[in-house]
């Protein structure tokens, strides 16, 4: 049992303090190499590793700590929120996982203007590389570009077209939509009403997995991961070097989920700049 | 006839060439054969044996002469071979594995192991375990107690103390424990969760756990508490602490009690308790039957309905109003109406639920306890196999289904038995293949009588060692009805025989109670909860396997009774040492051995510097002993120095002197000197002088005559005599003129600091010494102003004799402790001798006073010709180095001595050296020895820890012919007695005030 193995090595959503509360159930809904998660009725709660980024929707553990969490946690392991702290039962050991000792991150998206030209953002294309790196397997950024920001589609077609799509526990097209709907709250675009209500309606009508929902939801009250909150600062400072930097560090998150959110952002910085 | 085969310049070491002699002495046709070096004292010893053929005698030192007696020729040829094969792989074949072991022996050793040990898990028999629980406490541990037969005083005083430390004693008797998910004793595996148990029942908490773990529940801790914890008596001292200990605990938030109907104020006290906490409890009194719960105290009236309940309140679940099917379980069997439900249980608890719904549905009266049946009413009949009744002197129905099969065969025949119940108990502790002998036993029941039923239950988890499933279907497939819980299958027995039990709603009433203050836990309570145990297993080893197995930390305590189980002495060893100046006082005794700067100055005649060696006196080793007393040696030994004193013109005089008590004895001991087997001196044999600086003080030995016939073996022949006077006249005015051109004498301490790491422990083996001395005086020799001869003789004695270091290591030693026992405190042994009859010791406590016992026999390798029959027992001040931490304390750095005693290796060598360690206080780091990672020999013998563990010093040793004047017919290793060792601490204790009245002659009279 880890209960008084407390480390202060870690970090916290300030998102947490909305969703999860003292007596709270939940149970292992998935685990992964270097992080799992944890489904209780509010959240769909993250626990990694401190040297991969924050989730909005969760904590951020020492490397070594989530990796003998990972070890001993199945799916399905009873979890329970008590007096600040995540207790997750697995079949030879109560382990802790201290919320109240890890530094809380303010991951609500920060609001204000961009400042990066046309230039910038050819090269975040360039390095992107989109088509080879993304989730959307035969399929041409330009032509998903197009129906985004050409205008061709309503919202809601384009919305229907990416929820949900593709593989994995967060299907690349709403990993776009995450990319989307961060940049347009941030850049405080009118736009932004259109694409969350046609997101929630899609959320209230359709399903995509549980972790793409609640990552869809966390963006729609306006948070974001740190990799993303990242970059929206780095945008609005306008420093090429710490955009650089942020693009990288977002691409290089996940399988293509990075790549998928990085492409969201273009798209709704495309968005940003046809409307200026 | 004899054959001889010399093989020249082949060298081996003479333990290899008596093992050798062993091995080979078997082989078919062999009548007698040697194989030995070509020394002329081996060349004695071949005469001695008959084997001294005229090819042998023209061997040289460095050629192995082999002799053999056969009738048959070809049998050469295979001795040699046999010869070749035994000389080309001298290791030792020995198991691989046999390591030294990490258990350890007493409590110092298991708290060194495993500092931050936090349990013990204590299975020693009931007599015993009282002071184990002490020990346990006393060390800051909490204690699992398995073991049983703890008086009710006892428990009391434990658990109190217990609770005043802010530690908890789970126990006495308790069978079964869950600590951080790790399954004590008899218990079963079960996934962590958010409800924690508190039981007095062990098959109780079974039930439980497994039912809950099977419902999809978890349990972290289940804490037994015995199962008199909540009498009148103890007053629920376990309990409460750990009511208390689950209430912070955070990961539990529900809790669980289980026990049979408390005495009254106790029962309100633990209720009082549980209404004063904030976290929901479900309670059973198992043989209550609530109507209503209370609070938010949920009161259950099976172990099934707890562990619902508990499941529920844990998945933040209301509370049903009833856990129990409306309908019943199942029909009724028209064959089995009106006849008896019988349960052969292995389980207690699980016996006493079924006793108890059996009784509530027939209103048969209630449980009794009698004769092992906990219900004996009207021809139902409910057992408790596994009650003292049946368990006197055989296994628990758990792990042997013998006594369960033979009540089934029993009961099958009686006419109106119509459902038989049955447990099947699995998880740790509890037999692999029990379901399959019930399965048996229930097939030829039903082959008998097929009308009976069977109706089982298995308490278990899929998690458990045994195949829970599997136990399942093999009772099914023998024709059992198997039940989820043993309510169910009561219930669906009683259903059978057209009866059924009744089960009323229980809504929550609001009861006034007066809260209490639930105050913190305390730390070490909490460090229980919080974390997987670090565990000191004393007793049962098999119970360590599932704490390590499960993520706790362990240290086997090979726990046996100390002082032989002799709870008197017991009793003074704890009053020894829990006197406050001891360690202190040992210390400085020990400072004595450690800092004691022996130095040889010397070789004079005894009686010039024994002044008691006047008239007809002579000097004999161990403790006092008359002439009559003396075994033949020691008496030879007395004859060899009359003879050689003049004293007696023959053997026939001097015998009659002897006899007629003309001659008085002393102890070498006891005139600050020592003397080797016999240890007869007289005052014109030439004695060593050793020198302690430390104290000014002196010390004697005789010299080494080395081997074959000698005076200290008993040996008295005119070449004996002769030996003893060129030494007294040739050989030690030599070598003390030699010694007189050192201004100091010749500095001991270095050279056996030198030899020690040269593979010498300086009783068996001093032949590294023996050539350092050699190196250091020869040139003094050389440079005297005497004969050469002379000079080639001494030098040529004292190359030729390899044990010719142990009289000065002896005296030194002697010196040594002479220095330290001038501080007559604490319980180091200062001396340790045998004459023959007694092995005498002597602590630093109490002077000069002996305490002896009876010396055992040496055992070890033997000349060809002789045999453990021929052996005399133990005998000589040479003990005198296992005083001082060498000889068996440090066979370490002779891991080659230790063949003696078979076919010991090195690994056997650091064993007996790591257990000798064990009865030791301190370490010399003069005498650093290499093959035991540098770490000094093993010094200040505690006759405390030599009782409370029951290791004895071994004694590496010659061994005498029991007949005077063979002399040395092998070599071994003989242990010190017990008993000298007792009875000096008894006197110790008497001596410091700590023994009541009478209590000293008691205990002498038991020793």
């Amino acid at each position: 049992m880890s209960t008084n193995q407390v480390s202060s090595n870690g970090e916290r959503s300030n998102l947490l303090s909305l969703c999860l509360s003292n007596q709270n159930i939940g149970q292992v809904a998935s685990i992964f190499r270097h992080s799992f998660n944890v489904v209780f009725p509010n959240i769909y709660f993250h626990v990694g590793r401190v040297t991969d980024s924050l989730s909005c929707l969760g904590v951020t553990l020492p490397d070594q700590q989530v990796a003998e969490q990972i070890m001993k946690i199945q799916v399905g392991d009873k979890v329970r929120v008590l007096k600040e702290k995540m207790y997750i039962y697995t079949s030879q050991d109560v382990l802790c996982v201290p919320l109240n000792s890890l530094e809380e991150v303010n991951l609500m998206v920060p609001r204000g203007s961009f400042k990066i030209d046309g230039g910038t953002l050819k090269e975040v294309w360039q390095y992107a590389d989109f088509e080879q790196n993304w989730g959307l397997i035969n399929t041409k950024p330009d032509e998903v570009i197009q129906q985004i920001i050409g205008g061709n589609e309503s919202i809601k077609k384009v919305v229907e077209y990416l929820f949900g799509r593709g593989k994995g526990l967060t299907p690349s097209g709403d990993d776009m939509l995450v990319g989307i709907l961060t940049v347009l709250r941030a850049g405080k675009m009118a736009a932004w009403q259109m694409w969350s209500k046609a997101i929630n309606m899609q959320l209230n009508h359709h399903q995509t997995t549980d972790v793409a929902t609640a990552y869809l939801r966390a963006a729609l009250n306006g948070y974001a991961s740190k990799k993303l909150v990242d970059l929206i600062i780095a945008l609005q400072c306008g420093d090429s070097v710490t955009i650089q930097r942020a693009v990288k560090a977002l691409k290089d998150f996940g399988h293509t989920s990075g790549t998928d959110t990085l492409f969201g952002f273009y798209c709704g910085l495309k968005i940003i700049m046809l409307s200026e | 006839m004899l054959y001889t085969v010399i093989k020249k310049n082949n060298y081996q070491d003479s333990i290899n060439l008596m093992l050798l002699t062993n091995n080979i002495s078997d082989m078919p046709g062999v009548s007698k054969v040697q194989v030995m070096m070509g020394t002329d004292a081996n060349k004695d010893i071949f005469d001695e044996a008959g084997l001294l053929t005229e090819d042998a005698k023209q061997a040289k030192p460095n050629d192995m002469m082999i002799v053999l007696d056969s009738d048959d020729n070809h049998v050469l040829d295979k001795v040699l071979k046999a010869i070749d094969d035994f000389l080309s792989d001298l290791s030792v074949k020995g198991d691989e594995d046999g390591q030294e072991s990490s258990s350890v022996s007493n409590w110092d050793d298991a708290m060194k192991t495993l500092p931050e040990a936090n349990l013990a898990l204590i299975s020693v028999p009931g007599v015993y375990a009282a002071d184990e629980i002490d020990n346990a406490l006393d060390n800051g541990l909490n204690a699992f107690v398995f073991s049983d037969n703890v008086s009710l005083k006892d428990e009391v005083r434990l658990k109190t103390k217990a609770h005043e430390k802010g530690l908890m004693v789970m126990g006495p008797d308790c069978g079964t424990g869950i600590i951080s998910n790790i399954p004590l004793a008899f218990t079963n595996v079960v996934r962590s969760g958010n409800i924690g148990l508190v039981g007095a029942s062990g098959t109780g908490i079974q039930e439980v756990t497994t039912i809950i773990e099977r419902l999809g529940g978890g349990v972290t801790h289940a804490i037994g508490t015995g199962g008199r914890d909540l009498s009148d008596s103890v007053g629920a001292i376990t309990m409460k602490d750990a009511i208390r200990g689950l209430e912070h605990h955070d990961p539990t938030e529900v809790i669980g009690i289980i026990s049979k109907p408390p005495a009254k104020e106790v029962r309100d006290d633990v209720l009082n308790l549980l209404h004063s906490i904030s976290k929901p409890v479900v309670a059973i009194f198992l043989g209550e039957k609530p109507d209503h719960h209370e609070n938010s105290v949920y009161l259950a009236h099976t172990l099934e309905e707890t562990a619902r309940m508990l499941v529920d309140l844990a998945d933040h679940k209301e509370i049903k109003k009833n856990y129990y099917p409306a309908k019943p379980l199942a029909e009724v069997n028209s064959k089995l109406t009106g006849k008896k439900v019988i349960g052969l249980y292995s389980g207690g608890t699980l016996a006493y639920e079924a006793g108890m719904l059996v009784s509530e549905a027939l209103n048969l009266g209630g449980i009794i306890s009698e004769d092992g049946y906990v219900l004996k009413a009207s021809g139902y009949e409910v057992l408790d196999l596994g009650d003292d009744i049946y368990t006197q002197g055989r296994p628990h129905p758990m792990i042997d289904p013998r006594i369960r099969v033979q009540k089934i065969n029993e009961y099958v025949e009686k006419t109106d038995t119509g459902v038989i119940l049955l447990d099947d108990v699995l998880g740790y502790g509890t037999d692999d293949h029990m379901a399959d002998a019930l399965a048996e036993a229930i097939k030829q029941a039903k082959a008998e009588n097929s009308s009976v039923e069977f109706v089982a239950t298995v308490v278990g988890t899929e998690a458990d060692p045994q195949d829970y499933k599997m136990a399942r279907q093999t009772l099914t497939d023998a024709g059992a009805i198997v039940c989820d819980s043993n309510a169910q299958a009561v219930r669906y027995a009683l259903n059978l025989v057209g009866e059924d039990v009744v089960e009323p709603d229980k809504e929550i009433q609001h009861v006034s109670f007066k809260k209490q203050d639930v105050a913190d836990s305390s730390e070490n309570l909490l460090d229980l909860l919080y974390t997987k145990p670090r565990v000191v297993n004393v007793g049962v080893a098999d119970f360590l396997d599932p704490v390590t197995k499960f993520g706790g930390t362990g240290v086997q305590y090979d726990w046996k009774p100390i002082a032989g189980g002799n709870q008197k002495l017991i009793k003074v060893i704890k009053r020894v040492k829990a006197m406050k100046n001891r360690d202190a006082d040992n210390e400085k005794v020990l400072a004595g051995f450690k800092q004691s700067a022996p130095f040889l100055t010397n070789v004079v005649a005894a009686g010039t510097v024994i002044p008691e060696l006047t008239g007809h006196t002579l000097l004999h080793a161990g403790s006092p002993i008359t002439y009559a007393e003396m075994t033949a040696p020691m008496q030879g030994g007395c004859i060899g120095a009359v003879l050689f004193e003049g004293w007696a013109n023959n053997e026939a005089e001097a015998r009659q002197m002897l006899e007629n008590d003309e001659v008085t004895f002393l102890c070498n001991h006891d005139v600050n000197a020592v003397g080797p087997m016999g240890g007869i001196t007289s005052a014109h044999m030439a004695v060593l002088v050793i020198k302690n600086k430390l104290a000014d003080n002196e010390a004697y030995c005789t010299m080494n005559e080395g081997i074959g016939k000698v005076l200290r073996f008993g040996a008295y022949s005119k070449e004996v005599l002769d030996r003893l006077d060129w030494m007294a006249n040739v050989l030690a005015p030599t070598l003390n003129s030699a010694l007189s051109k050192l201004p100091d004498g010749l500095n001991v301490n270095v050279m056996m600091a030198k030899a020690i790491t040269m593979g010498d422990e300086f009783h068996q083996r001093n032949i590294a010494a023996s050539l350092v001395f050699l190196k250091e005086v020869a040139p003094l020799i050389v440079s005297l102003d005497i004969d050469e001869k002379t000079k080639q003789d001494v030098i040529q004695f004292l190359a030729d004799t390899d044990q010719f270091f142990l009289s000065i290591m002896m005296a030194t030693g002697k010196a040594t402790v002479d220095a330290a026992r001038t501080y007559k405190h604490g319980t180091v042994v200062t001396t340790m001798t045998r004459n023959g009859k007694d092995f005498g010791i002597r602590i630093s406590g109490l002077g000069d006073q002996w305490f002896t016992a009876p010396v055992n026999t040496p055992e070890g390798l033997f000349f060809t010709g002789f045999t453990q029959d021929d052996a005399n027992p133990d005998m000589g001040d040479s003990a005198i180095a296992e005083t001082v931490g060498f000889g068996g304390m440090a066979m370490i750095a002779a891991p080659g001595v230790t063949r003696f005693v078979g076919a010991g290796g090195f690994k056997d060598a650091q064993r007996i050296s790591n257990q000798m360690s064990k009865i030791t206080l301190d370490r010399n780091p003069s005498f650093s020895i290499p093959t035991w990672d540098f770490q000094g020999t093993a010094i200040g013998i505690d006759i405390v820890k030599v009782v409370e563990t029951g290791i004895t010093p071994v004694i590496n040793t010659g061994i005498a012919s029991k007949v005077a004047g063979v002399g040395q017919v092998g070599a071994g290793t003989v242990h010190a007695p017990l008993a000298c060792f007792e009875r000096a601490l008894v006197a110790y204790a008497d001596s410091m005030g700590l023994l009541e009245e009478d209590e000293e002659k008691e205990l002498i009279q038991v020793l």
